[in-house]
């Protein structure tokens, strides 16, 4: 009855895109209308880019929330706050900021097998709390259509997914005392997707999929979730 | 027929709320169990900090988080707010800014058409100034809040008033190249007042008047599912 009404959220949810930067990189099947999911990811990152960098490495840790606002639309939101250290400099101590958000669709659905788009943003800041402010940012779109099936194994609920992703990255560095920092970005920006979701018991639920682009890049998550239903 | 001791209730609140100060964040009224909204905020934090002894100095800062609030039973909603801005100003300078939060509201008591709410929150933020001239800001905040709220008739839509007292903390801490200090705020017994229209398209617009030494404000614009 409110899907007229989207639009309205569309154009609520480009604003924000504008205005701030917060959206995910947490990729998963939707959730039932009215489910939602509470939990933990983590990302490992590697990309080829540019000399002098060549290759960039790292890996991330956030805290996410998954909800299931209607039957064909899962919005997800991501946040992360940590301590952590890098041996660039003596002294150094880094504080990490992690956002994301991510809007998955479905577009078509027969029987057991489905295709949704899905649309993600995960931004990384590591700011540096010493005198030498060597911060570092990294931000990615991915966008994809993925098609996948559902199927019950052992009685506990599996969805296997796969599809090509445009996945759009940027590494920054910001040296002290220098307004522009040195971006890098890797010049394909073409991938794969492949992962898996498992439901466990109802209340319990985890994904893996692999994200190839340059290099196979993994993510895991785990959650607590509740089940959907309801007007 | 109880109405106008509710007003008069809430009106008392709300004058409590505008003599006193505070630095409230995600607030509003509850939602409906199983009911999300999503939107965008604008907020301005004006507060008076000190560095142990000498004198408060006033110190400022805008930002535009996405806010998420979630009813998770029809007695208690959860929030949590995002953003980072690359390109943000403040002081005229260039910052890098983030602001990551969290907070749940609960219900504590329905004396006639009101409701008495109760909530905590607690954001972290980040103010990078590409200037090096200037200090990068570390901000915690933790605020608790008691809300009276309020729900009439207006037009074809139901509006809720709410307001009501917040002991509200803030810490700033200064990064290098300033000396590193932790300033904090002399006052935190606050109060809050806002106004929450959700339309029937699903549409909420809500805007709140904060006074922590100086007035504030935050204006929401959301979607609730």
């Amino acid at each position: 009855m409110r899907k007229p009404h989207l639009f309205l959220f569309a154009v609520i949810l480009v604003a924000t895109a504008f205005a701030s930067a917060a959206r995910a990189q947490v990729i998963a099947p939707l959730l039932e209308k009215n489910a939602v999911e509470g939990g933990y990811a983590y990302k490992w990152f590697d990309r080829t880019v540019p000399a002098p960098v060549d290759r960039a490495e790292w890996e991330v840790a956030s805290l996410f929330a998954r909800f299931g606002v209607l039957d064909w639309l899962t919005l997800t939101a991501e946040g992360g706050l940590w301590g952590i250290e890098y041996g660039d400099a003596p002294g150094q101590s880094y504080t990490r900021w992690v956002i994301g958000g991510a809007a998955s669709a479905r577009l078509y659905r027969a029987k057991r097998w489905n295709v949704t788009a899905t649309l993600t943003y995960n931004e990384v800041y590591d700011h540096d709390n010493s005198p030498y402010r060597f911060d570092k940012r990294t931000r990615g779109w991915n966008v994809g259509v993925l098609a996948g099936t559902s199927f019950a194994f052992s009685g506990q609920h599996v969805d296997l997914w796969a599809g090509p992703m445009f996945v759009d990255d940027l590494i920054e560095r910001y040296a002290w005392g220098i307004d522009d920092p040195l971006a890098i970005e890797p010049e394909n920006s073409f991938g794969v997707a492949v992962g898996t979701y498992a439901v466990l018991f109802n209340y319990v639920s985890g994904f893996a999929y692999v994200l190839y682009a340059d290099e196979p890049q993994v993510r895991v998550g785990v959650a607590l979730r509740s089940r959907g239903g309801g007007e | 027929m109880r109405r106008p001791l509710v007003c008069a209730a809430v009106a008392m609140i709300v004058l409590v709320g505008l003599i006193a100060e505070t630095c409230a964040e995600v607030v509003g009224p509850l939602l409906p169990e199983r009911t999300l909204e999503v939107g965008i905020m604008q907020r301005k934090v004006r507060r008076a900090i000190d560095k142990e002894q000498g004198e408060p100095v006033v110190w400022e800062r805008f930002d535009y988080p996405i806010t998420l609030r979630y009813g998770i039973t029809p007695n208690a909603t959860v929030s949590m707010e995002l953003s980072g801005d690359p390109n943000a100003i403040v002081y005229d300078e260039d910052v890098i800014q983030y602001t990551v939060g969290a907070g749940i509201e609960a219900l504590v008591a329905s004396p006639g058409d009101c409701q008495i709410t109760t909530g905590i929150h607690y954001y972290r933020g980040l103010d990078v100034y590409r200037d090096p001239g200037y200090c990068d800001n570390d901000i915690q905040g933790i605020d608790w809040t008691l809300l009276g709220q309020y729900e009439f008739g207006i037009g074809r839509s139901q509006m809720v008033v709410w307001g009501g007292p917040t002991i509200s903390y803030l810490i700033v801490e200064a990064q290098a190249p300033c000396p590193e200090g932790k300033f904090v705020t002399d006052n935190v017994v606050g109060g809050i007042v806002g106004a929450t229209l959700p339309s029937r398209i699903g549409l909420v617009l809500q805007g709140s008047l904060v006074w922590v030494d100086e007035p504030e404000y935050r204006l929401n614009l959301a979607y609730r599912f």
